[in-house]
C-alpha cells in the first residue's frame, strides 16, 4: 500500500504528465518507425510442396527455410507435403529456399512458388476502420448520457484512443506485423478499457462523501488487481501454448492491458480528479 | 434464506445445464466429446482450394469473383472461410468444410435461362432479385423473382404470340457439352425418353407438360465409343469444347480412349438415391418447369428441390460469378495453431484456473470468495460456449478472443463488485448499507457492460467478417452474463460477508 500513498502524493499535472510522456514515446515509434503490415494486409508467397514421398518433419523444415530467409514463416502441413507462408519473396530469396529445401530431401520439382494476395482487402480496411470509428462514437454518447459530463467521455475516448496508440508503438518498435490477430488485440483492448475507465469515472464522479482522490487510491487497489489476473490467465496462455498466432494475441494484450492500467490511472484519473476538485471548489464556494 | 436456495440460482444451475448439453450433445453418444462447438481451419485445420476462373476475368472480376465465392460459403463471415488470390489466374479457398455442396457452390457461375419452347426468352439479366425460398413440401420450393420491366415485357410479348407460358428454366446449362449416357441409364427413369431425331431427351413431367432438354446427348455402349457416336463427336468438334460422360469415370474407361482429344471430358456421378431422370436433369442443369398457371405469371420458379437446396440456388443465383470456375486442387491442411492447441489450451486454462484462485485468495483471504469467483466464472464459459453452439458458429481464433473477453471481462466485474461490497469502494463504507453497496457496485458493472455490448454493435455489423465471430461472442456472452450471473454473484459476496 506504500505505492498507493505515493500515487496518492502525486499531484493531478504530475499523473497525466507521466502518462503522456510514455504515450508521447509510443506515438512517436509510430510515427518515426510505421507499423508493419502482415500478409494479412499485404499478401505475400505461398510454397507449395507435395508429392513427396518420404515427408521431413515439418519443424526442421520450417528453421530451414527461416534460417535461410532470416524471416519467420508458416508451415501447414499437407497430404505428402506442405504449405509454406511467408512475406514476399525476391528471385534470390525463392533460390534460397529452394536450396534450403533441397538440403531437406525435397526436390525442386516438387516446389511451386507463388504470390499470395491479401486476407483482408482494401475495402475491408475501410469497414474496419470506419467500424472502430463508430464505436468510439458510440461509447462517447453513452458514456454522456450516463454520466452527464462532456469532461468523462472525452476522457474515456482518449485513454482508448492512446491505449490503441500505444499498443500500435510496441509493433511499430518490436516490429509485430499488423494482422487480424493484432486487429482483435485491439478489439479486445476497447472492451477492458471500457471497464476500467467507467469504474474509474464511478468512483471519483458518483461518490459518496470522501475525497477524490482517496476514492482514487482505493479504486487503483482495484483496477491493479483486474489487470494483474488478466495478465496471469494471459501468461499462461503465452507460455503454455506453442501457437505463433495466440502467442502474439497474449503478448501484445498484456502489453495493452499495462499500458492501459497506466493511461486510465495516470491520465485518465489525473483528467477527471482535476475536474473533481474544480467542481467542489465551485460547491464550497457557493456553500459559502 | 439462503443463496442455493434462491430462484436465480436454480436459473442458473439450468442455464449451465442446458449449455453443457447443447456443447456435449449426448443424443449423438456419450463419449466425452464437444459435438455442438464447429472448430475452424484454425483449430481442427480443414481443406485449401485452389479455384480457376475459366475465363480470363479483369482484376475487378476478381475481386468480385471473390466476394461472391464469401458470399456463398460463408455469407456472414461465421463459418471462418477465406479467400485470397493466388498467383496471377487463381483464388485460394480456406474452408473447414469440402463436401459436395460446398463444391457446387464454388463452381456454379449462376447463370440463369428461362425457355419457352426451344427459344430463350429471359435470362438473369433480365431478373432483379431472387426471394427467400417457400417450402413447398419436401420435393418442392418455389423462389420468388422479380423481372426487369425489360424483361417482364419480353416474356408477355412471348407469351402471347405463342400462346403458351409452360417453359424451363435452366442453371448453368452445358451449353458447350454433349452428354454421353451408357446403355441401361434410360430403362429406369420413366419420365424420360431419347429422341433420335434431335438426339436430345424428352420430359414429360408430372403436370403432362413436354419439353426437350437442350443439351445434346449421345449414347453408347460401355465395352467401346458406338461408331453413331463417334461420329457425333467428330461432327461437333468446332462447336463443343466438353463431354459429360453420366456415371463414374471408371465405368466409361473403355469408352474414353476413343473420345476425340480436342473435348474435356468430365463426369456427372449419381449420388445414392437420386432417381434416373433427376440425374439426367441435373446433368443438363434443369431445375424448373412450369405449367401457366406456376411460374411465370406468378413471379416464382418452383424447383424440384427440398428448402436447404432450394436456398442454396437462389444463393447461386443471387451471387452470379463473373465466369465459370474450377477446381484445381483440394488440400487437407492442419490446424494452423498446430495439431495439440486443444490439448496445450486446456492445459493453460487449468494453469489459469489455479493462479487466479491464488491471487484471489491472497487479496481476501477467504476460500468460500475464490471458490464463489471461480465458479461464476466457469458457469460464463459454459455459458457462452452454450451460447456458440446454439447460435452454430464456428470457433476460430478470433472468437476464442471473444470468449478470452467476456471471461476477463467477467473476472474484472467479480472483482469491482466484491470490492465494492467487502473493502468498500468508498471510503465512508461503515455509513452505508450492505445493499446500498451492492446496488452501486452493480450499477458500475451494468453500466460497463452496456458501454462494451454497445460499442461492440458497430464492429459486429460495419466490421469485415473476419471478425465477426468475436464480436457475437462477445455481444451474446455478456448479456447472458448480465442476465444471470452478475447480481447472483453480489448476493453471494453478501452472503459469504454476512457469514
Amino acid at each position: 500500500m506504500k505505492s498507493v500513498g505515493h500515487y496518492q502524493r502525486l499531484r493531478n499535472r504530475q499523473l497525466i504528465a507521466i502518462s503522456l510522456v510514455v504515450s508521447a514515446f509510443l506515438s512517436a515509434s509510430v510515427l518515426l518507425l510505421g507499423v508493419p503490415l502482415g500478409r494479412d494486409f499485404k499478401g505475400g508467397s505461398l510454397i507449395t510442396v507435395q508429392g513427396l514421398e518420404n515427408v521431413p518433419d515439418s519443424s526442421s523444415v520450417k528453421s530451414a527455410v527461416e534460417s535461410s530467409l532470416g524471416k519467420n514463416v508458416d508451415v501447414l502441413s499437407v497430404e505428402n507435403g506442405f504449405h509454406i507462408e511467408m512475406d514476399n519473396l525476391s528471385e534470390s530469396e525463392e533460390t534460397n529456399v529452394k536450396g534450403a529445401l533441397f538440403d531437406q530431401g525435397i526436390p525442386t520439382s516438387s516446389i511451386t512458388i507463388e504470390p499470395i494476395g491479401p486476407a483482408v482487402s482494401g475495402l475491408q480496411s475501410e469497414q474496419m476502420l470506419y467500424s472502430i470509428i463508430a464505436a468510439f462514437i458510440v461509447i462517447g454518447i453513452i458514456t454522456f448520457i450516463i454520466f452527464r459530463r462532456r469532461v468523462v467521455s472525452m476522457t474515456i475516448l482518449l485513454v482508448i484512443g492512446l491505449d490503441i496508440i500505444c499498443v500500435l508503438g510496441y509493433m511499430a518498435l518490436f516490429r509485430v506485423p499488423l494482422s487480424l490477430t493484432s486487429i482483435l488485440v485491439i478489439v479486445m483492448l476497447v472492451g477492458y478499457a471500457i471497464d476500467t475507465n467507467i469504474l474509474l469515472a464511478y468512483r471519483v464522479l458518483k461518490r459518496v462523501g470522501g475525497e477524490p482522490r482517496k476514492q482514487v487510491a482505493a479504486s487503483l487497489n482495484t483496477g491493479l488487481m483486474m489487470g494483474v489476473l488478466l495478465a496471469v490467465v494471459l501468461l499462461s496462455l503465452n507460455i503454455i501454448t506453442s501457437a505463433m498466432q495466440l502467442n502474439v494475441l497474449t503478448a501484445m494484450l498484456i502489453f495493452g492491458i499495462a499500458i492501459n492500467i497506466f493511461n486510465t490511472w495516470f491520465l485518465g484519473a489525473g483528467i477527471l480528479l482535476r475536474h473533481a476538485e474544480r467542481q467542489q471548489g465551485k460547491e464550497y464556494h457557493v456553500s459559502l | 434464506m439462503s443463496v442455493f436456495r434462491q430462484r436465480r440460482f436454480g436459473l442458473l444451475l439450468l442455464v449451465v445445464f442446458i449449455s453443457a448439453m447443447l456443447v456435449w450433445r449426448p443424443w449423438g453418444g456419450l463419449e466425452p466429446q464437444a459435438r455442438g462447438l464447429n472448430f475452424g481451419v484454425d483449430i481442427a485445420g480443414g481443406y485449401r482450394v485452389v479455384l480457376w476462373p475459366e475465363n480470363s476475368v479483369t482484376a475487378s472480376a476478381y475481386a468480385d469473383a471473390i466476394s461472391k465465392l464469401q458470399a456463398r460459403i460463408d455469407p456472414y463471415g461465421l463459418l471462418g472461410a477465406r479467400f485470397r488470390t493466388l498467383g496471377e489466374n487463381y483464388i485460394l479457398c480456406e474452408t473447414t468444410q469440402l463436401n459436395g455442396r460446398t463444391k457446387e457452390l464454388l463452381t456454379k457461375q449462376g447463370r440463369l435461362e428461362l425457355f419457352i419452347g426451344t427459344g430463350l426468352v429471359l435470362t438473369d439479366e433480365d431478373i432483379t432479385s431472387f426471394g427467400a425460398p417457400i417450402s413447398g413440401g419436401p420435393v418442392y420450393s418455389s423462389i420468388p423473382i422479380k423481372y426487369t420491366e425489360e424483361g417482364g415485357q419480353k416474356l408477355k410479348v412471348v407469351v402471347e404470340a405463342t400462346g403458351n407460358s409452360a417453359g424451363v428454366v435452366y442453371l448453368d446449362r452445358p451449353s458447350d457439352a454433349i452428354l454421353i449416357f451408357g446403355e441401361g441409364t434410360l430403362e429406369e427413369p420413366p419420365q424420360l425418353t431419347y429422341d433420335n431425331s434431335t438426339q436430345m431427351f424428352v420430359v414429360y413431367s408430372r403436370q403432362g407438360l413436354q419439353y426437350t432438354l437442350l443439351v445434346p446427348a449421345i449414347g453408347t455402349s460401355l465395352e467401346n465409343l458406338s461408331p453413331q457416336a463417334l461420329d457425333y463427336l467428330i461432327n461437333q468438334a468446332g462447336t463443343k469444347q466438353r463431354v459429360l460422360l453420366l456415371g463414374s469415370m471408371e465405368n466409361f474407361d473403355n469408352v474414353r480412349e476413343e473420345i476425340p482429344a480436342s473435348y474435356q471430358v468430365e463426369n456427372i456421378s449419381r449420388p445414392k438415391g437420386e432417381s434416373g431422370d433427376k440425374w439426367i436433369k441435373r446433368a443438363c442443369g434443369l431445375i424448373s418447369d412450369y405449367q401457366e398457371n406456376e411460374g411465370v405469371g406468378s413471379g416464382r420458379i418452383i424447383v424440384e428441390a427440398n428448402l436447404q437446396d432450394a436456398r442454396d440456388i437462389r444463393t447461386i443465383l443471387s451471387s452470379k460469378l463473373p465466369a465459370e470456375i474450377s477446381i484445381i486442387s483440394e488440400t487437407e491442411v492442419e490446424a494452423s495453431l498446430g495439431g495439440g492447441f486443444v490439448r496445450e489450451a486446456l492445459i493453460a486454462g487449468a494453469v489459469a484456473l489455479a493462479g487466479v484462485f491464488l491471487l484471489i485468495y491472497l487479496r481476501y483471504r477467504r476460500w468460500k470468495i475464490c471458490l464463489a469467483i471461480i465458479g461464476i466464472m466457469m458457469c460464463e464459459f459454459v455459458i457462452t460456449l452454450g451460447a456458440t453452439s446454439a447460435l452454430s458458429l464456428t470457433l476460430g481464433l478470433p472468437e476464442l478472443g471473444g470468449l478470452l473477453l467476456v471471461i476477463g471481462t467477467g473476472i474484472d466485474h467479480q472483482l469491482i463488485v466484491t470490492d465494492e461490497m467487502l473493502q468498500g469502494g468508498s471510503p465512508q463504507t461503515e455509513n452505508v448499507s450492505v445493499g446500498w453497496r451492492a446496488s452501486r457496485a452493480l450499477t458500475i458493472v451494468y453500466v460497463a457492460m452496456s458501454v462494451i455490448i454497445a460499442a461492440t454493435i458497430p464492429i459486429a455489423l460495419l466490421g469485415f467478417s473476419a471478425i465477426r465471430g468475436f464480436t457475437i461472442i462477445t455481444i451474446s456472452g455478456t448479456i447472458l452474463a448480465l442476465l444471470f450471473t452478475r447480481s447472483l454473484h453480489a448476493k453471494i459476496i453478501d452472503a459469504i460477508s454476512a457469514s
